[in-house]
């Protein structure tokens, strides 16, 4: 049952990112090949905030050891500033060569916090992180609780997008991405919307990275690599780009599948096995879709 | 120096497919390092396990790579070719994930060297270097030669130069840009397999590395400016040459950090001609 209720958990956190990722590639057209930086900052950045001064096996020099809402306030600021200070300069590119650009953000950020051992340990990363309302849960059902928050979550962020969607902004942000020039032509300030489209989904993302970092309870570069942009691509395709219900039902059915898998016991070697051959499926499903479904499993295809 | 030479060569041979695909297929094919250390692989399986002769292993791997980059080309991308560059550049994630799927399923985790590498050094007009070295400019030489040949001087180049400037003009006056779209994908994956060939001779391999393969590719790429197979000559070399004595000054765990640095301000200090091209196209 606990297994089930982490499922549902983690699979709630990568909609969230993934409904961040529509928004910005599905409704406002922008490539975010390195969504995963926003979802970095997110984590990182309450994990910073809410630990314990650094003891004396630990090489990272700050952490403040404020209050969970503390932490989540500043993480989202965060995540948001980052992303206006990489969005500001990138956002000036179309197509792959945005997708080229934010890519090598998140790249030089994973390098970062990689080599940069006063940020967060390095390698090893920060343990031990606390989640924001861990203390106010009974603690015999810390999990169910969680995942009911995490689903809460979900469900309120995806009215926000639906709303937001058939706002005059997301209309505004639906006739950019469709024709830029038109757009433009009409008196739109293009640069402005974009640029406010991309700062709402880095601070969704980020919101998904804090849950994220609570979830694992530790954050290390190692989990914030290119390959969390690349499932949140497949999330999205699957689902249905440009839907955020497709981005939720993309998301469930990634990793229903994927963790359907890992409850067949398997002797050591097996699993290692299995584990390089599940990339097959997810490779071969992407492509199908974008062939033949590019509307996906739920949503009408926006491009 | 002499290692900056030797990198930019194997950057300059692993860069040219990818760029050639670019510049024709229009599109970034991220799955170009996976056939890179296909070609690895393939070498080291007929070399080593296999005990083949090294050369007979490498121009087999070669063979091999261009075949499977064909079979990729065909049966994924070209059907899709119409859905625009940022749908391809997805499709190519994916083509990402079932290479690397099969490659982790087919090869052990761990470190791997070919056998046969001729690291004596060779003493050639005052530089010194070691005969494996040797050989990859060698091959980086001869491969920048035979493409600019290839692309300037035959039918085929021709062919392919028209309809990668204008694919509907070149296929109203008789091009037959399947067929091209084919020999692309043959070319590119040659040089791929070479590429990992390479690779196993420069160093150890493992099946980890296909990403930071990618990353070096892609920088190169942006560095000489997509669709220009000169300039990623000129690209290599620069690239290589600076990692190598970058490190000197900097830490190597921050070499992927400095060549997206540049690759950003490369980016970030042209977008005039990088928009000016999208906006045209998406007028075309």
């Amino acid at each position: 049952m606990t297994y089930v209720i982490s499922i549902v958990a983690l699979a709630s956190i990568f909609s969230l990112l993934t409904l961040a990722l529509n928004l910005h590639f599905g409704l406002a057209g922008l490539v975010n090949f390195g969504i995963v930086a926003y979802f970095a900052i997110g984590a990182y950045v309450y994990a910073i905030v809410t630990q314990p001064a650094p003891g004396a096996l630990d090489q990272y020099t700050v952490g403040l050891g404020w209050p969970g809402w503390a932490g989540v306030t500043v993480a989202i600021v965060a995540a948001v500033l980052f992303a206006a200070a990489t969005g500001w300069p990138a956002l000036r590119l179309r197509a792959e060569y945005l997708a080229l650009a934010t890519f090598a953000f998140a790249e030089v950020l994973n390098s970062l916090l990689l080599n940069v051992r006063e940020i967060g340990n390095g390698t090893r990363g920060l343990s031990n992180v606390v989640p924001p309302f861990e203390k106010q849960l009974p603690a015999g059902d810390y999990e169910l609780w969680f995942a009911i928050i995490t689903l809460a979550t979900l469900v309120l962020a995806t009215l926000a997008l639906t709303r937001l969607a058939s706002s005059p902004f997301g209309a505004n942000l639906r006739a950019i991405r469709d024709d830029e020039l038109a757009a433009a032509a009409l008196g739109k300030p293009v640069g402005r919307f974009r640029l406010e489209a991309f700062l709402a989904g880095a601070a969704l993302a980020g919101l998904a990275g804090i849950f994220y970092a609570s979830f694992t309870t530790l954050v290390a570069p190692d989990l914030y690599t290119a390959d969390i942009t690349f499932t949140a691509f497949i999330a999205l395709v699957i689902g249905g780009v440009g839907s955020n219900a497709g981005a939720i039902v993309g998301a469930f059915a990634l990793f229903g599948l994927e963790q359907a898998i890992k409850v067949v016991p398997l002797s050591e070697g097996a699993s290692q096995l299995a584990s390089s051959l599940r990339l097959i499926p997810f490779g071969i499903g992407l492509i199908l879709m974008l062939r033949f479904r590019p509307q996906g499993l739920a949503g009408r295809w926006a491009h | 120096m002499v290692f900056g030479v030797v990198s930019g060569s194997y950057l300059i041979v692993a860069t040219l497919g990818f760029a050639l695909v670019s510049r024709t297929e229009k599109f970034l094919n991220i799955a170009h390092a996976e056939l890179i250390l296909g070609g690895a692989f393939v070498t080291y399986w007929l070399s080593v396990l296999e005990g083949w002769p090294l050369a007979l292993a490498g121009a087999t791997a070669v063979v091999a790579i261009a075949l499977l980059a064909l079979v990729v080309g065909r049966v994924v991308y070209w059907p899709m070719r119409r859905s625009g560059s940022v749908v391809l550049l997805i499709a190519s994630v994916g083509v990402v994930y079932i290479l690397h799927g099969v490659l982790e399923t087919a090869v052990k985790p761990g470190v791997y060297t070919f056998d046969g590498r001729d690291t004596t050094l060779l003493d050639v007009g005052g530089i010194r270097i070691s005969g494996s070295d040797l050989l990859i400019v060698a091959a980086a030489v001869a491969s920048v030669v035979a493409l600019h040949l290839v692309l300037t001087r035959t039918g085929l180049g021709l062919r392919l130069r028209a309809s990668a400037s204008d694919e509907s003009l070149a296929a109203g006056r008789g091009v037959d840009v399947r067929r091209v779209s084919s020999q692309v994908w043959l070319m590119a994956g040659a040089l791929a397999g070479l590429a990992g060939v390479l690779l196993g001779l420069r160093g150890a391999i493992s099946t980890d590395i296909s990403f930071h393969e990618i990353l070096l590719i892609l920088s190169v790429s942006i560095l000489a400016g997509f669709g220009s197979l000169y300039g990623v000559v000129a690209a290599g070399l620069l690239l290589g040459i600076v990692t190598e004595v970058s490190t000197l000054v900097i830490p190597a765990g921050y070499r992927t950090a400095v060549a997206f640095a540049m690759v950003i301000l490369v980016l970030l200090l042209r977008p005039e001609g990088i928009s000016g091209a999208m906006v045209r196209k998406q007028r075309a």
